[in-house]
């Protein structure tokens, strides 16, 4: 979701998670867009000035809000992970 | 970047076989980002401004899988039928389920023919009960039969289904094979025409088959009847079939292209078209000219003359459209069974 803060078309945001070692393929990052957007967290259009028409992404308020919750989220675990290793070792 | 024919022909084929494996309203918009995305790919691959040949395309359809295989990553999440399974599951039912009906309507059928057919009060919604409890328990076998194996083999890759998901650019569908069915003008038409055929029924009905006769321009001489009881006894099923059709038209009009939805439908009321014409050809005559005998008429007309020919001319027509309906239930499963199998 972070990637999607700009607007993003499908194959360079793949590059960039694949660049970034995230390993997803094409069939499971379209539908995944396709989902995200259908539950409202992100929005689309189709821009033509390209060389060839792309869809391209961008996350709306709602998938603002909803990744500034989840980041926080994983931050709480992180942080209570870290306390827990730091008092065994 | 350009791509030289054969890399278009083969790329224009692998998204037709996309589109025709996608269902609902935003097929057309999946299929164009999948060719958008397709071309990025091919472009990041090419070098510099050569044409991108038929090899390095088949290269990278090779690494997306079978048409079927992307379009059902874009379908809805599965719980009962996973992804992995669920294109082979509607293969199979789309197998199972036109084989078991087709038995079924065949068993009827000859059933009628020899005589043996039940002698219950209505016999045509007794066999509809028996197709749709048919095609029910079919589709629920294959079902129960699926689910087990994706709980059985959650884990495990299952060899043969592996099939199902590698790109094979023989099994994609030709360019120019017709994917749109039905004109919108053919579409309205059925519509148009169906409302008018359950008009007349309805006015059949509910004047108990009689229609008003003038002798002269300027009177009502009388009400006689047209069609004989046997008849009128089809009428609330004919009704039923057209009603069939027409909401199938508006589905079709709606959806704006044909789906395997309407094309099943299509099947289902051409099915039941073709019971109703086997029994309305038992059930000869259709059209009496007894009320005609006792209006003050010409004494030379020979009604039974008229009779038998109206009613040997009805025979000829059903007979005509069991056949063509026989046709056109073969062509479109045939239709369906291509389909299913790219």
């Amino acid at each position: 979701m972070n990637f999607l803060k700009q607007a993003q078309y499908g194959y360079a945001l793949l590059k960039n998670l694949n660049d970034s070692g995230i390993d997803i393929g094409q069939d499971t990052l379209y539908p995944l867009l396709r989902r995200l957007e259908e539950q409202e967290l992100l929005e689309s259009e189709w821009r033509v000035e390209d060389p060839r028409p792309r869809r391209y992404y961008r996350l709306n308020d709602t998938g603002r809000e909803v990744y500034a919750a989840l980041k926080n989220e994983l931050k709480e675990i992180d942080k209570l992970i870290r306390s827990m290793t730091n008092e065994t070792e | 970047m350009k791509l030289n024919n054969n890399a278009r022909i083969l790329l224009d084929r692998y998204l037709l076989g996309v589109r025709r494996a996608l269902t609902g309203k935003k097929r057309d918009d999946i299929a164009a980002e999948i060719e958008s995305s397709l071309m990025d790919l091919l472009e990041e691959r090419s070098s510099g401004d050569q044409e991108i040949t038929d090899t390095q395309v088949k290269e990278v359809l090779t690494e997306m899988g079978s048409p079927r295989k992307l379009a059902a990553s874009f379908g809805p999440q599965r719980g009962l039928i996973g992804p992995r399974l669920f294109p082979a599951y509607i293969l199979v039912l789309r197998i199972v389920v036109p084989v078991v009906v087709g038995a079924l309507i065949l068993s009827i059928i000859i059933k009628t023919l020899i005589g043996e057919a039940d002698s219950t009060a209505f016999p045509a919604l007794e066999y509809l009960g028996m197709l749709w409890n048919g095609a029910f328990s079919a589709a629920a076998f294959v079902t129960l039969t699926f689910a087990i194996i994706e709980r059985v083999n959650e884990k495990k890759e299952i060899e043969e289904l592996a099939e199902f998901d590698k790109f094979n650019a023989d099994s994609l569908p030709e360019l120019g094979e017709s994917d749109k069915g039905e004109t919108i003008t053919e579409t309205v038409l059925e519509i148009v025409f169906g409302v008018i055929g359950l008009a007349f029924f309805t006015y059949v009905l509910n004047n108990h088959g009689l229609f008003p006769v003038k002798i002269n321009t300027m009177e009502t001489a009388a009400l006689i009847p047209l069609f004989t009881d046997s008849f009128l006894r089809f009428m609330p099923f004919m009704m039923a079939v057209t009603g069939l059709e027409v909401s199938r038209s508006a589905t079709l009009l709606a959806q704006g292209r044909p789906t395997s939805l309407t094309n099943w439908w299509n099947i289902l009321t051409h099915g039941a078209n073709m019971v109703l014409s086997v029994f309305l050809l038992r059930s000869f005559p259709l059209i009496t000219a007894d009320g005609f005998r006792s209006l003050p008429l010409p004494a030379d007309w020979d009604f039974s003359r008229i009779e038998a020919g109206v009613n040997t001319g009805l025979r000829v027509i059903l007979i005509l459209s069991l056949v063509g309906t026989g046709v056109e239930i073969i062509r479109r499963l045939v239709r369906e069974a291509k389909n299913s199998a790219r």
